[in-house]
């Protein structure tokens, strides 16, 4: 059969398109337990560091987790979304909430610990950012985020100052920003305060109800 | 492999015909990922490899392949080679897979890629355009890698993450944003240029 007939066109883009497709079906069936397990570790990491326990390797980690973090879920027993946990910090209950609002250039997912009538923050990860690398993505370097280890808060609020770095001691309920990513810096102030709103609304059992969970179906 | 012409379309590839200097391919990439070296070595090399794999593959299935959807053949294989490297990225390296992002999808639409398979593979034998695949990554590489280290050296104060410049230096903020690629590469190429084009004002003179 000529190259250029439109059956031969047909056939071969078919064959060659079922054999391509195949092969990357299968390299992702392979590998789809790996990458489960990676995703895995990858959340209870973030919330572990978040709580300010240390671990060394993934099974350590996940052992660790079942130990001291049990998912929340709705009077219809379904997991909350975003998702939330119980956990102990130092014998002290806490709770813990994933929440995503918007950055500057995309939305930014944090983890953050905080005692049940939020008084005081226990800890905070960024699990997920797109800010400007070098200024807002600077959310992500480790000074940044111990901030929030014990920070007291006012009413159950947090601010994040804008102004220089270290210009925050004065306010006992204030981080400092990223001097040049004053929006970055806004931007997690308002996140921060969703998730301990959230957090509130989880411990006096409102956030429970199923309707308010409005992933399901 | 014969030497003398592997030889020579190494050459071509990394110098007289480089994808960037010479045939500016491969632009976007270049401004999106080079203000790290660890990521820009990450994400060269993965086109590297799609380049090699990819005009492998097509070279040896080209008799084959109608000239009619000779173009959406040669996207299916490179699309193919990319989602490899992008599942072998997360399963076993994934803090490199979540700080690349989107950046490993987007090698599919890496011109050069495509370009060498247009212009080489499709008249040449598999290896000779394995190689010629692999060393126009490399070319692609090395201008990069050259961005890479005046980016984040003093984009961040260090290379591959480890601190170079003492604590007091104060980081260059635009090194780090995608402005600073382009004078960067406006003046490599216009470095290379320059170069390159001396030995032809001797003849001539």
């Amino acid at each position: 059969m000529k190259k250029d007939n439109p059956v031969y066109v047909v056939i071969f883009t078919f064959i060659i398109c079922i054999l391509f497709v195949s092969g990357l079906a299968l390299a992702n069936d392979l590998t789809k337990d790996r990458v489960a397990a990676n995703r895995r570790f990858a959340g209870q990491s973030a919330i572990l560091t978040a709580l300010g326990l240390t671990y060394t390797d993934q099974a350590e980690a996940e052992k660790l987790f079942e130990a001291t973090v049990s998912s929340i879920v709705d009077e219809a027993g379904n997991d909350l979304q975003p998702p939330a946990w119980r956990g102990t910090q130092e014998n002290r209950a806490v709770i813990i909430s994933q929440f995503s609002g918007a950055g500057l250039w995309g939305s930014i997912t944090i983890i953050v610990v905080a005692d049940p009538d939020t008084a005081t923050i226990r800890g905070l990860r960024v699990i997920d950012q797109n800010e400007t690398p070098g200024l807002g993505g600077r959310i992500t370097e480790e000074w940044f985020q111990e901030q929030f280890r014990d920070q007291p808060t006012t009413n159950g609020r947090i601010a994040v100052s804008s102004g220089a770095e270290g210009s925050s001691t004065a306010q006992p309920s204030s981080v400092d920003g990223i001097t040049g990513a004053t929006r970055t810096s806004d931007a997690m102030a308002d996140i921060t305060n969703g998730a301990l709103d959230r957090i509130r609304a989880i411990a006096d059992g409102s956030a429970l109800t199923a309707s308010q969970n409005g992933s399901k179906q | 492999m014969k030497n003398s012409p592997a030889l020579a379309n190494l050459k071509e590839n990394i110098w007289t015909n480089n994808p960037i200097f010479v045939q500016i391919l491969g632009i976007c990439s270049t401004l999106a990922v080079t203000n790290s070296m660890r990521n820009t070595f990450i994400m060269t090399f993965g086109v590297m490899m799609t380049t090699a794999l990819s005009s492998f593959t097509l070279s040896a299935i080209k008799q084959l392949i109608p000239r009619k959807v000779r173009m959406i053949v040669q996207v299916l294989v490179i699309s193919f080679y990319v989602i490899i490297i992008d599942i072998i990225l997360r399963a076993w390296l994934p803090e490199v897979s979540r700080q690349l992002g989107p950046y490993v999808g987007l090698i599919i639409t890496n011109c050069i890629i495509m370009g060498r398979a247009e212009a080489y593979a499709q008249a040449n034998k598999p290896l000779a355009s394995f190689w010629d695949g692999l060393t126009s990554g490399l070319g692609y590489m090395l201008v990069l890698m050259t961005l890479a280290v005046v980016r984040e050296l003093l984009g961040f104060g260090s290379l591959f993450d480890f601190r170079i410049l003492p604590a007091g230096f104060v980081s260059w903020t635009i090194m780090i944003m995608a402005p600073s690629a382009f004078f960067l590469v406006a003046i490599l190429m216009w470095l290379a240029k320059t170069i390159q084009s001396k030995p032809a004002r001797k003849e001539k003179t």
